[in-house]
Parts: C-alpha cells; structure tokens; sequence
C-alpha cells in the first residue's frame, strides 16, 4: 500500500479497516492514526445533556393537534362553497320576516362560520411534506 | 458516550414503524423513547443551541408521525430519522436560527456528577468550550459527518445514505473535519 498521506494520495483511506496494516511500517501514518484517537477522545468532552421533561407531552400534543386537523383536510376544496353556503344561510335568516328565529339556526351559521374559520387556519398552518 | 444508533436491530425498528403505520400510536411512543436522546443531541450538537435542538426534534418526530402512512422499510429506520433530522439543522443553519435566541454555543453543563472544585469545574467548562467551538466551526456537512461517526456511531454506508453522497465522499468529509479538529484540539491531549 503506497502511503496515503503522500503527495496525490488518498489519505481518507486511513479510515478504513486496513490502515493498520500500513500503519505498522509508516511513522507518518501511525502518527496520524494516533491523534485521530486522541482527538476522538477530546470529544468525549462533550457529552449529551438529559433531555428535558416535557418534550413527549409537547409532542404528543402536536400530534393530537395534528391529527385533528387532518379531519379537515379533505374538506379544504370546498372552501369557497361552505362560504356561499354561509352567505345563502345569512341572506335566508334575513329576509325571512321579522320572528326572532330558532336558535338552533344561529348556532347553524356558527358553526359553519367557525369551520370557515378553521379552513383559513389549515391554509396559514398548512405544514410542508416530510423528506 | 452516546448511546449509539448503528448498534439497533433495523427488523425491530421497521417492525414498530410499520406497526405505527397500522394505527398503533403505542409503537410510535417505543421509537419515541428510543430515539429522541440521539436525535436531540445530534441536533444539538449540529445547530449548538439546546432550544433550537428541542424545537427541531420535535419537527422531526412530527415528520415521522405524519409520513407513517408511507412508511416503507426501504432502508434502516435511523437513516430516515437522521436524513429528516439532518434536513432540518442545515435549513436551520441556512436561516440563521440557532443565532436567534442569541444563544449559540449554549453552555449547561447542569449534571455535575459528583461535586468537582470551582477550578476543576473552570477547567472542564473551558475545555468543553473548546470542543464545541471546534465542531462549531466545521463546515456543516462535515460536522454532520463527524457527528454522525463519532457520536451516533454509524458506519460510513450509512452516513453516506443520510448525507445522499457516496461512502468515499463521507470518508473525504471525515478526513477533513478530524484534521481541523486535531489541529484546534492538539493542546487539550
Ligand atoms: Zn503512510
């Protein structure tokens, strides 16, 4: 094995398994190999710290939120037809004569307003596809 | 040492995703409890700031989540985990995130096992210092590389499928970056 640290070598290959066998008869070589450990050991300096409580409930949480939202995703298109609908049920309560009307009615036009609501929140939050 | 990832048996890994993707969130949590030690110090060690680290790792966890459904054991569960963590702390970095909470280089060494001296303490705070300016300091690939070889113990096959670049192209990567470090680090031998 020619030495991979010589000029238009490869010196990479002194990571690979066979480096050793080169090492034995090249100073230059085992002296690299050599600060290589002790440089890995420099950075056993660094050692991970706990993760914090909290970090599964936090995830856990976006997930549930997550999937709800996906409850909602199929009805993104019709969009602009819940907000006619919207208008059309608002038109209609008007026009409809003087009678306080049902209450049940008004929670109707909450709810679909509400989803409106929630389907331009998709939109803003609307997240990118995974790698 | 970290616990590393390489030594984990892909057929279990694959085995609770798939499971995952067949409506079992339990499973997810197992994968969950296995792995976000290692993501969270990968990412932290890549982007230097804990709450950015915790930020994206729970971004990557998501991403897990919500790819269940196209789940195919196509390759080792942690090369997708790292590739889609990796992802993540170089567009970090691209954005200037971790500099945000003014925060980069974050200490916290909170776990002082035992009770050193305040000088032992100075010294291992200052020699930690330097580790971590040094990895900082690579080029983001190479950190990656690094990273992923010393800490995750991964093979070069597949830090070179996490890095979508070929195995002697990880061992260039590694090359370089363990002589930066040797030469910033020479003097804590
Ligand atoms: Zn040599």
């Amino acid at each position: 094995m020619e030495c991979p640290l010589e000029m238009g070598g490869r010196p990479e290959i002194l990571l690979e398994p066979g480096a050793e066998r080169h090492a034995a008869e090249c100073a230059r070589c085992r002296d690299w190999l050599r600060n290589l450990e002790t440089t890995r050991q420099a950075l056993d300096l660094w050692q991970p710290e706990p993760v914090r409580p909290g970090f599964d409930r936090a995830l856990w949480q976006r997930i549930e939120a997550e999937e709800a939202r996906r409850w909602w995703r199929p009805w993104r298109p019709l969009a602009p037809a819940l907000a006619a609908a919207a208008v059309l049920v608002g038109a209609v309560i008007l026009s409809s004569g003087p009678e306080p009307r049902p209450l049940a009615e008004f929670a109707e036009i909450e709810q679909i307003e509400q989803t409106l609501s929630d389907v331009q929140m998709l939109r803003d939050l609307g997240l990118t596809q995974p790698l | 040492m970290d616990m590393g990832v390489a030594s984990y048996a892909i057929e279990y890994d694959a085995e609770l995703m798939l499971r995952v993707k067949d409506g079992d969130p339990a499973s997810f949590g197992v994968l969950l409890s296995k792995y976000r030690g290692p993501v969270i110090h990968y990412l932290h060690r890549m982007v230097q700031n804990r709450d950015v680290a915790e930020e994206l790792a729970q971004e990557v966890f998501l991403r897990v989540y919500k790819a269940r459904a196209t789940y195919e054991p196509a390759a080792k569960f942690t090369t997708w985990l790292f590739r889609i963590a990796t992802h993540l702390a170089l567009n970090a970095l691209r954005d200037g995130k971790p500099e945000r909470g003014g925060q980069s280089l974050d200490g916290g060494v909170e776990h002082a096992d035992g009770r050193p001296s305040a000088e032992q303490q100075l010294i291992r705070e200052s020699r930690l210092d330097m580790v971590r300016r040094a990895v900082a300091a690579l080029p983001e690939k190479q950190r990656a590389a690094v990273l992923m070889h010393k800490y995750q113990e991964m093979e070069y096959s597949q830090i070179a499928k996490v890095l979508g670049c070929s195995e002697s192209a990880v061992k260039s990567l590694l090359f370089r970056a363990y002589e930066t470090l040797r030469a910033r680090l020479a003097h804590l031998a």
